[in-house]
């Protein structure tokens, strides 16, 4: 296949005092493809996604972004290379509406010296945004705290889209959801992947995977132990890999 | 028959259901108007109980009088409490402030000027105090404790150092004029105090900084993670709030004509607020309400002082207004949780 | 919820660790034993007998009331309505004692009563409507201030009877009693806490209520109990403060060294306890009591301004939190 490589981590490396999360782990993610992270409890899986979105900085290896070395400084600097994350919480602020939850921290602003809040570009451009992704928000005036969990990732996948995601991290998006919203989530990663985004995704579901990604990494014990194009690898397989066993 | 008896089943517990919604809905309305109903109720039961002493513009100017300062506390109070930090000092910066004022202004003759600079240092001072406290990582009401704490001992140090009876007089002029200043036969802290809460609703609302504040207020954690610095907002906020109650206490000690450690009338703003929907744990309410809120309790003061109410009795109102503003505080999240 | 900005692990070495937390742990012993000798030289009368019974006497007061709020804080109630119960204790004892007439032991009965049932109302407001104890307890203060000015009429009572100041100065093998009944409280205490199962609960609710709530732990029915004891100790100090003054007590004005919930708070925080419950040893709280009597005693004894006391005590207060908050980040 000539799928073109986006982002790739070099060696990259983390310790917390004595544990080691991340073991010189040297990963490729595919421009416009879901590329599935799985793995046990503490395989390293959460540090290395938080390494990639600037949350936390490794002690040693780096990144190489479309094609090019480069540090990712933090959260702000992770932005700047397109990449955004949504995080398991989803990080939204229950008592506040939809679009201010979608420009939390990067609100629009217009007037002398940008003081003031641009109520009227930031409704407008959030709706732009959840059409793409076809989400059902029917009033984005509408306090968080009574949207449903589908709803609510939809939201936090629109922050990430406004802050110019084109790599987007979900974490578990369907962890904590039933299986009508889980479909309304599969669905949304397909929207994604169809507008050219790309996406990386952590699930314990191995079915899920199967169904939704083009390539399945797993790692186990900080290092990655290989990764699989979805056509070519049996769930079988990937479970032995999760388990720790090597396939040649 | 069966299927009747499932489908009845159903149907009850449907209807049970839109009761339930009903009646929540019916609980929210109240929650978010009865401030106004009670406000309305409590004029027109002041105005039967004392006909001709209370519906006179000298009431309604008393009234207005006694929420000014306060009112101008409040608005940033307010944004303080929606930004999740409770200040408990409030009751003793103002004191200090006013100490601090009356003592440079009036014992020492100073210029007007140097006195307020010198006032608003000691309270920047005092606010940067308690925000790095809270950015120690200790929770906010403890902190603004004992800050509330050291700041009525720098009051009491004024008063030592001064050699005064307990307080300090303040009547020399252009003070006493100014707390006491009226523009078109309005006393001037009115207008003050609806330009501090149309400042305040317009940072709240208007700007990202108010959006920052709501956002820190109601999730912290998900502030941090989309790039919003929680300690600089707190720092702003408590260090203004801080100044503008200093600014308040001396309103008060030169309509008093005299500054006391502890300044009397500004302890309702936690009362107010929460009266008007602002949660405790911050991050929700409405900035104009609070002044409803204000109004509320001001009234109660003044129409109660008209009644002759005895002094313990009227502490006693006071007391049990902010137990039931803490118990519909929870009663309110309780409904937004469910 | 309420507002921290700054949770993180502090990265130490162990063995640095060890170090900090030991001094931490028992810097308040050496702290005091200085302290007292510094005023040996610094304050005129302070190391004299008449001045040392009444240290002690200030601090079994102040100890007293600190052994009830141990149990509210490790519950994980900072109760801030102390205040108010003194207030409503001290005033029903001279009232009851002096103006009705009633018998001494009925006077104790019912003042006790009196901050068992301002206990209770505390657990009402806390436990059923469902608000932080910090606040729901600052709005019952109030409450119960404005009944103690109510009943009072805002006039100190003077007690001129005979026979209620003197308990005070009975001393049993030459130590006063409000010390014996001190020492009583911390032993009751410390039974409860270590031996019983309501310790074991009330540890249990104040280190993670949830878990509690959820192994079946009656926590409402516990904290309801922390409230009522931490309210029973203070009315306990208000009878005795009220009988050693032979006067109803003001409770406005904190100064060092006198009975209110800051010095207790500070206590107990010194004592090595968590703001948040579930940790912490009652016997370190003596001594920390023992360290702020001394402070403000030897402070007073050196006429030092009242404003200057008052600031010690608050930064006593900050330092007191700050060391909790670092004892947590660390452990």
């Amino acid at each position: 296949m000539s799928d073109q490589v986006i982002l790739e981590t070099v060696d990259v490396d983390k310790s917390f005092g004595a544990v080691h999360a991340v073991r010189s782990v040297s990963w490729k993610v595919y421009r416009g493809r879901v590329n599935a992270l799985v793995g046990d409890n503490g395989a390293g899986k959460s540090t290395l996604i938080k390494l990639i979105s600037g949350a936390l900085q490794p002690n040693d290896g780096g990144f190489r972004i479309r094609g090019q070395e480069t540090r990712i400084g933090g959260p702000a600097g992770a932005f700047g290379h397109g990449i955004a994350a949504v995080y398991q919480d989803l990080a939204l602020v229950e008592g506040r509406d939809v679009v201010m939850n979608m420009f939390l921290g990067s609100e629009l602003t217009r007037g002398p010296g940008q003081i003031f809040l641009d109520h009227k570009g930031m409704l407008q451009q959030a709706h732009e945004v959840l059409d793409d992704i076809h989400a059902r928000i029917p009033n984005v005036r509408e306090m968080v705290r009574n949207l449903s969990g589908g709803q609510r990732q939809a939201v936090a996948v629109g922050r990430a889209l406004i802050r110019g995601g084109e790599i987007i991290i979900m974490d578990e998006p369907t962890a904590a959801l039933g299986v009508e919203q889980t479909q309304e989530v599969l669905q949304l990663i397909d929207t994604l992947r169809e507008q050219g985004k790309t996406i990386i995704l952590i699930s314990h579901n191995i079915q899920q995977v199967f169904e939704i990604a083009d390539y399945i990494s797993v790692m186990f014990h900080g290092e990655l132990i290989g990764t699989r194009q979805r056509d070519e690898a049996t769930e079988a397989e990937v479970v032995a890999m999760i388990m720790g066993r090597r396939s040649p | 028959m069966a299927s009747d008896v499932g489908t009845n089943r159903v149907g009850s517990a449907m209807t049970g259901q839109v009761g339930r919604e009903r009646r929540k809905r019916i609980v929210q309305f109240l929650l978010d108007n009865g401030l106004f109903i009670a406000f309305v109720l409590e004029l027109i039961l002041f105005a039967v109980a004392a006909p001709d002493l209370f519906i006179r513009s000298r009431t309604l100017e008393a009234i207005l009088r006694l929420s000014g300062p306060a009112g101008i506390v409040l608005a940033s109070y307010t944004i303080t409490l929606i930004s999740g930090q409770i200040d408990l000092s409030t009751a003793q910066v103002g004191g200090m402030a006013s100490l601090m004022f009356a003592a440079v202004f009036q014992l020492l003759a100073w210029p007007l000027g140097v006195a307020l600079a010198l006032t608003v240092v000691l309270t920047i001072a005092v606010g940067l105090l308690s925000s790095y406290l809270i950015q120690q990582g200790i929770p906010s009401f403890v902190s603004t404790l004992a800050v509330g704490v050291v700041s009525g001992g720098i009051g009491y140090l004024i008063i030592n150092l001064t050699k005064q009876p307990g307080m300090i007089r303040l009547v020399r002029p252009p003070l006493r004029d100014i707390a006491n200043f009226e523009v078109f036969n309005v006393p001037f802290v009115i207008p003050l105090m609806f330009i501090a809460y149309a400042i305040g609703w317009v940072v709240l609302n208007q700007t990202r900084f108010g959006a920052h504040i709501y956002a820190l207020g109601g999730n912290p954690a998900a502030a941090a993670l989309n790039g919003i610095n929680a300690v600089r907002i707190a720092r702003i906020v408590l260090v203004i709030n801080a100044v503008i109650t200093g600014m308040a206490g001396i309103l008060i000690a030169g309509r008093q004509l005299a500054a006391q450690p502890g300044v009397e009338g500004l302890g309702q703003s936690l009362t107010a607020a929460l009266f008007a929907g602002v949660a405790l744990s911050g991050g929700s309410g409405k900035i104009e309400r609070t002044l409803i809120g204000l109004l509320f309790l001001s009234t109660l003061t003044i129409g109660l002082g008209i009644l002759n109410v005895s002094a313990p009795v009227r502490q006693l109102i006071n007391g049990l207004a902010f137990v039931i503003a803490i118990l519909l505080d929870s009663i309110r999240q309780q409904l937004a949780t469910r | 919820m309420l507002g921290f900005l700054n949770q993180g692990e502090l990265s130490l070495s162990r063995r640095r660790r060890e170090q900090l937390l030991f001094l931490m742990d028992n810097g308040i012993y050496v702290v005091t034993i200085l302290l007292f000798i510094a005023f040996i030289f610094l304050a005129p009368y302070f190391f004299t007998t008449r001045n040392l019974v009444n240290v002690l006497i200030s601090a079994s007061l102040a100890g007293i009331v600190t052994a009830g709020y141990t149990v509210a804080i490790l519950a994980g109630q900072i109760d801030t309505s102390t205040q108010g119960v003194l207030a409503v204790a001290t005033v029903t004892t001279a009232l009851l004692f002096e103006e009705v007439g009633l018998s001494l032991p009925l006077t104790v009965i019912l003042a006790l009563g009196a901050g068992i049932a301002a206990g209770l109302f505390n657990g009402v407001i806390v436990v059923n409507g469902r608000i932080v104890a910090f606040v729901a307890t600052l709005a019952t203060s109030g409450v119960l201030l404005a009944i103690s000015l109510f009943l009072s009429g805002g006039q100190t009572i003077t007690i001129a009877r005979e026979g209620l100041q003197e308990v005070v100065f009975i001393r049993l093998f030459g130590i006063p009693s409000s010390v014996w009944i001190m020492f009583m409280c911390y032993i009751v205490g410390w039974v409860m806490l270590t031996q019983t199962k309501l310790g074991a609960h009330i540890y249990a609710t104040g280190a993670d209520y949830r878990a509690a709530l959820l192994s079946g732990v009656p926590v409402n029915r516990v904290i309801r109990v922390a409230l009522v004891i931490s309210a029973l100790t203070a009315a306990l100090t208000a009878i005795l403060v009220t009988a050693r003054a032979k006067q109803s007590a003001m409770f406005g004005l904190a100064i060092a060294g006198s009975v209110d919930f800051v010095t207790a708070l500070t206590a107990v925080l010194l004592g090595g306890f968590s703001l948040f419950g579930g940790v912490g040893r009652i016997e370190r709280n003596l001594v920390a009591v023992l360290f702020l009597t001394i402070l403000g005693n030897g402070l007073q004894l050196m006429d030092v301004a009242t404003g200057v006391i008052l600031i010690v005590r608050g930064f006593a207060l900050v330092f007191a939190v700050i060391l909790s908050v670092l004892r947590a980040r660390m452990t």
